[in-house]
C-alpha cells in the first residue's frame, strides 16, 4: 500500500518532471544539486551552533547545579556539625546538672539523717523538740502573683518587672564576647521549717510527744500502730520502727495526698471554654505557668531512729521533712541559658523533675503528675493509663492496688501507645512510670538509672525532640540503700533544638547566605543562557540571510547558464516552427561543429528537400489546375462549337418537318431533325460525364417524393410509348413514398432506362416500380424498369454500363442514344450512394434496376 | 418605326443561320421581327424603334458581345419593359446563371426548337 502510495507520487514527480521544458530541466537541475547541499550545509551548520548552544547552557546549569550542591553541602556539614557539637555539649550540661542535682538531692538527706539521729540525742520533751525544729529552717522560694491573661490564653505575672540591663558598657579590649547577665530571680525568697511533725512514739507505737508546724498533719497524739491513725492513712513507718536498733535510721517513702486536676495541660480561661468546663483553677493541681494558682501538692517524708536510755530503747523519735523542700530543688531549675526561673513553663519541656526508688513520680512542675496517696484509703492514687492497661484494669474490677500487684512493670512501653481517653478526663494522672506504659522514657530512665549511673537520650515526645537525662539520687539510707538506685532520680527533659538554636539560626543564614547566591547565580546562569540564546539568534539570521543570499545567487546563475545552454534549442525550435508555419525558405545558422550544428545542418538539409518537393507538388498541381481547365475550357467551346449549328440543322429540319407536304420528304427532314437530337443527346451526355469525372457535378442530396417524380418522367415518356404501340405503366402498389437523391439526377437517370426500356421493346409492355429493400443493414429503395423487349445477353450485360460501348444487338439497329446514357446513369446512381444494374433473358426482356438510398444514412 | 403595342421582335446574332431560325421560329409565333447581325447594329436599331417588344441576343458576336448590349439596353430608361433573351449555345449552367444575373429576362439555349421558343415567349410577354 505504502509502496504503491510512493510510487504514484515518483509518477507524479516524474509526470511533472517530464512537462518542464528542457530550460526548466536544467535550472530544476542546477538547483538540486546546488541548493540542496547549500541548504542541508546552512542546516548542519545551524545543528552544530545550536548543539553548542545548548550544551554549554547545559553545562553552564550543571556547574552553577554543583556549585550550589558544594555550596549547600558545605553549609549543611558545618551546620550539622556545630548542631552536634553544641547538642553534644548541652547534653554534657545537662547530665552534669542532673548528676549534680541527684547529688545535691541525697547530700541533702543525709542531712536529714543527722537531724533525726541528732534528735534521738535530745531530751524527749515537748519544750526540747520545739527548740529542734525551730532550729531546722531552709529557705524556700515563691514566685509572685499570677493573673489570667488579657485573652484567657495564659498567665502573667501581676506585677511585670522592669527588664533593663543596668550593666555599664565594657570597655573596648572587654568588648569581645562581652556577657553579662542579671542577678538570677530565684523567686521570693521565704525561710520555711524543714519539718513539719516531731514526734516521740513508744514501744507501743503511741505518741506521746508531738510538735507540728503548719496544719498539714493531723493534729493530736496518736496510736500510730495503726495505719489509718497516719498522714493520708498512707504512713507504715510502725513495724519499720520496731526492727529498727540503736543508731539505725528509717526514711519514708514521699506521702501525700494526690492533687487531682481537670484536665491536662494549660489550665487557662481559654480552655476552660473550650473543653465546656467551669474555670477553677484553685481547686485543680498546680502546673507552673500552666497553672499558678493551683493547688500544690504538700507532702512529706518521716525519719526516724530509736531513743535509747542507756542502752535500751525506750521509744523512737520521727521527723516529717516538708516536701516542699525536695521539690524546690527542681521546680526552678531551667535546662536553657535561663538555667533559673521562679516558676516552671512544664509547656516548653525544659524542666526538672524527680523520681522516687519505684520510679513513681515524686517532684514535677505540674502537681498532679505527682503521684500521691487517696486520702480516703490510703492507696496510691489511681495513675494515667494507656487504653490497653485502662482497659485491662477496667475489666478487672479490682481496685488500683490489687490489680497493679499482677501487672509487670515497664510492659511493652512504646510511643506508639496512646494515653487513655477515659484515664486522661478522670482527674487522676499521677505519674507511675512502671504503668506509665505510653511513655517509654520511663524504661529508659529505669535502664540509666537502676545501677546507680546516669545519662540520657533523645526521644521525639510530645511533638518535639527532647533531650532527656537522668542520674541516681545516691541516698542509700534505710529502704534506699537496698538497691543501688538509692532515693530515686533526677531527670531533666530538655528541648534539643533550643540547644542548637544558634547553630540552626546560622544555619539559616547559610541558607539566606546560599539563597542569594543561588538567585544571583541563577541570574548569571539566565544571562549566560540569554547571550547564548542571541548568539544563536544572531547565527541563525546570518546562517538564513547568507544562504538565501546565496540561494539567490545560485538560482539566477542556474537562470543565466540554462539560458546559455538553451538558447540555442530555443533558437532552433523557433527556427523549425517558422518553417512548419510557412517560411519554407527559412534556414537555421550553422555555428561550430558541435552536435548542435550537425542538428541545425540536418534540419536544413530537410528543409531543402522539403522545400524543393514543395516546389513540384505546385507545379505539379498547376499543371493538373491548367490541364482541367483546358479541358473544361474545350468541352465548353465544344458543347458551343456544335450546339451553335445544330441549332440550325435541327430548327429547320423541324420547320421543314411541319411545312413539307410529301411524306417522303417529311420523312427526310425527320431524319435529319433525329439525327441532329441524337447528335446534341451526345453532346449533353459527354458533357455531363465530363462533369462528374472532373468532380464539377453538384448534387442536392435530399428526400424526393418519388411517386411524384416516377409520374412526371413516365408522362413525358407516355406519348413515345403510344407512337411505338406500347404500354407504359406505373405499379403503384408498395411505391415508397420517397427516396434520398438529388432529384434531378434521379429523373434524368429515370429519363435513360425508361428511355432504353421503350427504344429496345418492339412490342409489349414497360413497367415500372419501386420497393424497399435492406442492402448490408441499411435501407435503400429499389426502382425497377421491366420491358418485353430483345433482352441482352449475360456476356453484354456489364459492357453495356460502359462509355460509347452498346450491345452488339444495339449496333445491329441504328437506335437512337448517344451509348452514353447508361454509363452516366451509372455514374450519377454511384454519385449518390446507390448503384444501376440489369437482370436480362434475350428474347424474353430485361430489368433494368436503381438501388438509392432510402434516407441520409445519418439521420 | 415600330407602334407601340406592335407585335415587334428583334433577333440579334452573326451567324446568318441562327438569325433567320429565330426570325421563321418568332414569325410562326405571330412576331413581326427584324434582324441585326451584330451588336452595333442591334444598338442603332433599337435606338430607333423603342417600341420593340423582345429582344433575342446572341452572346458571342464579334463587335459587340451580348452581354454588353443586354447592359446597354437595361441602362436605357427608354426600354422599361423591353424583354431580352439570352439566344446562346452556352449551355453550362454556371454561363445561364451569369446571364440571368446579367440582366436577361430569359434564356433560350441552342440548339431550340419551336415549343421551346413559345414556352419561353409566352411566359414572358402573355398575350
Amino acid at each position: 500500500m505504502a509502496s504503491r502510495h510512493i510510487q504514484g507520487v515518483e509518477k507524479m514527480i516524474a509526470g511533472l518532471f517530464g512537462r518542464l521544458g528542457i530550460r526548466g530541466k536544467l535550472i530544476l537541475i542546477f538547483i538540486a544539486i546546488k541548493v540542496v547541499p547549500l541548504v542541508l550545509l546552512a542546516g548542519y551548520a545551524w545543528k552544530a551552533a545550536e548543539s553548542l548552544g545548548e550544551g554549554v547552557s547545559a553545562r553552564g546549569v550543571q556547574m552553577a547545579d554543583a556549585m550550589r550542591k558544594t555550596q549547600q553541602q558545605t553549609g549543611k556539614t558545618a551546620i550539622d556539625d556545630a548542631v552536634r557539637a553544641l547538642d553534644e555539649r548541652s547534653r554534657e550540661a545537662i547530665e552534669s546538672l542532673t548528676t549534680s542535682l541527684a547529688r545535691q538531692v541525697a547530700d541533702f538527706l543525709y542531712e536529714r539523717d543527722s537531724d533525726v539521729l541528732q534528735a534521738a540525742t535530745l531530751e524527749v520533751s515537748e519544750r526540747e523538740y520545739r527548740r529542734f525544729l525551730s532550729g531546722h529552717v531552709r529557705p524556700l522560694y515563691e514566685h509572685g502573683r499570677y493573673v489570667p491573661s488579657a485573652d484567657g490564653k495564659g498567665w502573667v505575672p501581676e506585677a511585670q518587672a522592669a527588664a533593663e540591663n543596668p550593666v555599664r558598657q565594657p570597655l573596648p579590649d572587654n568588648a569581645r564576647n562581652f556577657h553579662s547577665r542579671l542577678p538570677e530571680d530565684f523567686g521570693r525568697r521565704v525561710p520555711a521549717p524543714l519539718f513539719l511533725e516531731m514526734t516521740f512514739v513508744d514501744l507501743q507505737g503511741v505518741e506521746k510527744i508531738k510538735v507540728q508546724q503548719g496544719d498539714l498533719l493531723p493534729p493530736g497524739l496518736r496510736d500510730v500502730s495503726r495505719r489509718e491513725n497516719t498522714f493520708v492513712k498512707a504512713e507504715t513507718y510502725w513495724p519499720a520502727l520496731q526492727k529498727l536498733k540503736a543508731g539505725e535510721v528509717y526514711v519514708s517513702d514521699v506521702i501525700g495526698p494526690y492533687v487531682r486536676t481537670d484536665w491536662i495541660g494549660p489550665y487557662t480561661e481559654a480552655r476552660a471554654e473550650e473543653l465546656g468546663k467551669p474555670f477553677a483553677p484553685e481547686n485543680s493541681g498546680y502546673a507552673g505557668l500552666e497553672n499558678p494558682v493551683g493547688k500544690r501538692f504538700r507532702g512529706i517524708v518521716r525519719w526516724a531512729t530509736p531513743v535509747t536510755r542507756d542502752g535500751k530503747i525506750i521509744g523512737y523519735v520521727t521527723l516529717a521533712l516538708d516536701h516542699a523542700h525536695l521539690m524546690a530543688f527542681t521546680d526552678g531549675v531551667r535546662p536553657t541559658p535561663e538555667r533559673f526561673a521562679p516558676i516552671a513553663d512544664p509547656a516548653s519541656g525544659n524542666y526538672a523533675f524527680i523520681w522516687d526508688y519505684k520510679s513513681r513520680s515524686i517532684s514535677h512542675p505540674r502537681d498532679y503528675f505527682i503521684a500521691g496517696y487517696d486520702p480516703e484509703t490510703g492507696e496510691p492514687a489511681v495513675p494515667w493509663m494507656d487504653e490497653q492497661l485502662w482497659a485491662e484494669w477496667k475489666a478487672s474490677g479490682k481496685s488500683w492496688q490489687a490489680f497493679s500487684a499482677d501487672v509487670p512493670p515497664f510492659r511493652d512501653q512504646s510511643l506508639k501507645r496512646k494515653p487513655s481517653p477515659e484515664s486522661s478526663t478522670s482527674g487522676s494522672v499521677g505519674l507511675d512510670c512502671r504503668y506509665l506504659n505510653h511513655s517509654p522514657q520511663c524504661h529508659g530512665w529505669d535502664a540509666l538509672t537502676e545501677h546507680g549511673g546516669s545519662g540520657s537520650f533523645v526521644i521525639f515526645f510530645s511533638g518535639l525532640w527532647k533531650l532527656t537525662t537522668a542520674a541516681a539520687i545516691p541516698y542509700y539510707t534505710g529502704q534506699y540503700g537496698a538497691s543501688k538506685r538509692g532515693f530515686g532520680y533526677v531527670t531533666i527533659g530538655a528541648n534539643v533544638d533550643d540547644f542548637h538554636k544558634a547553630a540552626t539560626e546560622s544555619g539559616k543564614r547559610i541558607d539566606a547566605l546560599i539563597t542569594a547566591a543561588d538567585e544571583k547565580l541563577r541570574l548569571e546562569r539566565e544571562g549566560l543562557l540569554a547571550a547564548i540564546a542571541e548568539h544563536l539568534g544572531t547565527t541563525a539570521f546570518g546562517l538564513a540571510a547568507s544562504t538565501a543570499v546565496m540561494v539567490v545567487l545560485v538560482i539566477v546563475i542556474a537562470i543565466w547558464m540554462a539560458n546559455v545552454l538553451t538558447r540555442r534549442i530555443t533558437q532552433m525550435s523557433g527556427g523549425i516552427r517558422r518553417f512548419q508555419e510557412g517560411d519554407l525558405a527559412y534556414r537555421l545558422d550553422v555555428r561550430g561543429q558541435d552536435e548542435m550544428a550537425d542538428l541545425a545542418r540536418s534540419f536544413n538539409h530537410m528543409a531543402d528537400e522539403v522545400q524543393h518537393s514543395f516546389a513540384r507538388l505546385d507545379e505539379a498541381r498547376r499543371a493538373a489546375e491548367s490541364a482541367n481547365r483546358l479541358k473544361s475550357e474545350f468541352l465548353a467551346s465544344m458543347s458551343h462549337e456544335l450546339r451553335t449549328p445544330l441549332n440550325g440543322i435541327l430548327g429547320f429540319s423541324e420547320l421543314l418537318e411541319s411545312e413539307l407536304s410529301d411524306p417522303v420528304q417529311r420523312e427526310y427532314a425527320q431524319t435529319i431533325r433525329i439525327s441532329g437530337s441524337h447528335l446534341l443527346a451526345l453532346v449533353t451526355d459527354v458533357l455531363d460525364l465530363a462533369k462528374i469525372e472532373a468532380g464539377r457535378m453538384t448534387f442536392n442530396l435530399g428526400l424526393v417524393d418519388l411517386p411524384d417524380l416516377l409520374r412526371e418522367v413516365l408522362s413525358i415518356q407516355l406519348a413515345h410509348a403510344r407512337k411505338k404501340g406500347l404500354m407504359l405503366e406505373l405499379v403503384e402498389d408498395g411505391l415508397p413514398a420517397s427516396v434520398y437523391a438529388d432529384g434531378m439526377r434521379l429523373r434524368q437517370i429515370m429519363f435513360n432506362l425508361t428511355g432504353n426500356a421503350l427504344k429496345f421493346t418492339a412490342q409489349g409492355s414497360v413497367s415500372v416500380r419501386a420497393r424497399p429493400e435492406m442492402v448490408d443493414g441499411r435501407d435503400f429503395v429499389r426502382i425497377e424498369v421491366e420491358d418485353t423487349g430483345i433482352g441482352i445477353r449475360p456476356e453484354e450485360q456489364q459492357i453495356i454500363f460502359e462509355k460509347f460501348r452498346q450491345s452488339e444487338s444495339f449496333s445491329t439497329r441504328s437506335h437512337e442514344g448517344s451509348g452514353l446514357g447508361l454509363a452516366l446513369a451509372k455514374q450519377l446512381a454511384e454519385h449518390m450512394g446507390g448503384q444501376v444494374g440489369v437482370t436480362s433473358t434475350p428474347g424474353i426482356g430485361s430489368v433494368f434496376y436503381v438501388l438509392l438510398p432510402a434516407h441520409n444514412g445519418v439521420d | 418605326m415600330v407602334a407601340v403595342g406592335e407585335k415587334v421582335a428583334l433577333v440579334v446574332d452573326d451567324v446568318p443561320v441562327n438569325r433567320q431560325l429565330a426570325a421563321a421560329f418568332l414569325a410562326r409565333l405571330g412576331w413581326e421581327v427584324e434582324q441585326a447581325d451584330g451588336g452595333k447594329a442591334a444598338l442603332d436599331w433599337l435606338a430607333r424603334n423603342p417600341a420593340v417588344r423582345l429582344v433575342l441576343l446572341d452572346i458571342g458576336m464579334p463587335d459587340l458581345d451580348g452581354e454588353s448590349i443586354c447592359r446597354a439596353i437595361r441602362a436605357n430608361r427608354s426600354f422599361a419593359g423591353l424583354a431580352v433573351v439570352a439566344y446562346t449555345a452556352h449551355a453550362l449552367p454556371a454561363d445561364v446563371e451569369r446571364f440571368l444575373a446579367g440582366g436577361f429576362d430569359a434564356v433560350l439555349i441552342k440548339p431550340v426548337s419551336l415549343p421551346m421558343m413559345r414556352d419561353v415567349i409566352g411566359r414572358l410577354l402573355p398575350g
